[in-house]
């Protein structure tokens, strides 16, 4: 059914942000402008006078209303938004005189935030609740034992290279490669959003890396740490172990795995902790960047 | 994925102990955390990131903004689906 629509996703924040929020701070002016039109023009009670208007709306270009759904949406009223919106959609098209194209099946770069940076590494990042006990994926209610977020993070060209090395002995990743991995993707977002770690919060921690393996070019190293975050109101304190091969020929990592694990407590203002305090296992995966390795033409192995 | 065979002596010690939780007091770790390894780490990668009917909005081509989107529908003249999160439904968070 989506294939009948130009699809968007995007942050609800910034499409409706609080009035003290001042217009040099958007990000995209024009996608504000436009929601908040369509704003204007939904029925009443479509939102309910709060803070956010997260959900799945159907507008037409110009922000007319088709149909909507305020917050998350279960799969079934989702499904309804979007045959409302295209019977809706019909009769407008129908009216306007509306000649409608075929949406294009190419696919659009999926690629987070900037582009990695020339000889850079973008990770792709994956937050998930670890079994507690024999609750594989635990939690009080469906969509928490469901529930991961993504994420990613960028290095530059010289933090990505930081990780790699030729000797058989372990070396410290700089603690400063290690506290901006931390700060920002070691977080508990599992259930919804969380805020990077305030500077300060990496109470403890070290990432080492050691070359295991060597076949021409081609480095393998094993990284291995631990990092101790703690801030008001939460805490996260794991290990880290993983895996990267790099080739020094391409100057790039053709494989890079880490896994945090461990345990986190407390809860962020939107992250739906507030009944989960822990502590609890919580385990953070990164690997290449998928999407970025598709748009240049690669691929892990 | 059962996990008892995982759990590396790190994590059975931190049961003996405490862990340091939000208002100063230590609270009792009830669940270990998986000990991570050459050998384990994988299926935990593995475990933790998504599966495949996990990801299946990644099959839908999103526009990552409401006025690309806009774009295109005017040239089209196609309606627009939108997504909302605090938090970008694409995981740029």
């Amino acid at each position: 059914m989506a294939t009948r629509f130009v699809c968007a996703a995007d942050e609800a924040f910034f499409l409706d942000p609080p009035r003290h929020f001042q217009d040099d701070w958007l990000p995209n002016r024009e996608s504000t402008l436009l929601f908040r039109k369509f704003k204007g023009k939904a029925p009443a009670g479509l939102f309910p006078g709060s803070p956010t208007v997260q959900g799945v709306y159907c507008m037409t270009a110009e922000g007319d209303f088709l149909s909507g759904y305020f917050a998350a949406a279960p799969r079934d009223r989702a499904r309804r938004v979007i045959e409302e919106g295209w019977a809706r959609w019909s009769r407008v098209a129908e009216e306007r005189g509306y000649r409608s194209r075929p949406v294009p099946k190419v696919p659009i770069d999926s690629v987070p935030g900037q582009p990695a940076p020339a000889g850079g590494l973008k990770l792709e990042v994956v937050v998930r609740d670890l079994p507690r006990g024999e609750e594989t994926h635990p939690g009080s209610e469906e969509w928490h034992r469901r529930a991961f977020n993504l994420n990613w993070i960028d290095f530059t060209a010289s933090e990505a290279r930081s990780f790699v090395t030729t000797e058989r002995s372990q070396r410290q990743v700089p603690a400063g490669v290690l506290e901006k991995l931390a700060t920002k993707t070691l977080k508990d977002s599992v259930r919804g959003q969380c805020g990077d770690w305030k500077k300060g919060a990496l109470k403890e921690g070290e990432l080492e890396t050691e070359c295991i393996d060597k076949e021409g070019e081609r480095l393998t190293m094993r990284l291995t740490g631990f990092a101790r975050l703690e801030q008001r109101g939460r805490a996260y304190d794991c290990r880290l172990h993983g895996k990267a091969v790099y080739d020094q020929r391409q100057g790039r990592f053709l494989r890079f795995e880490l896994v945090a694990a461990g345990q986190r407590s407390g809860s962020d203002e939107f992250n739906f902790r507030a009944k989960d305090l822990g502590p609890a296992p919580m385990g953070v995966a990164y690997i290449l960047h998928q999407a970025t390795d598709r748009a240049e033409g690669k691929g892990s192995e | 994925m059962s996990c008892p065979h995982f759990l590396a002596l790190s994590s059975i010690l931190t049961l003996l102990g405490g862990f340091p939780l939000v208002n100063g007091q230590e609270a009792p770790v009830r669940w270990p955390a998986p000990g991570l390894s050459d050998q384990s780490y994988g299926e935990w990668l593995t475990f933790i990131r998504p599966r495949k009917g996990e990801l299946g909005w990644r099959e839908v081509r999103w526009h990552k903004s409401l006025s690309e989107a806009a774009k295109e529908a005017r040239e089209l003249q196609r309606p627009i689906l939108l997504w909302a999160m605090n938090g970008h439904p694409c995981g740029e968070t």
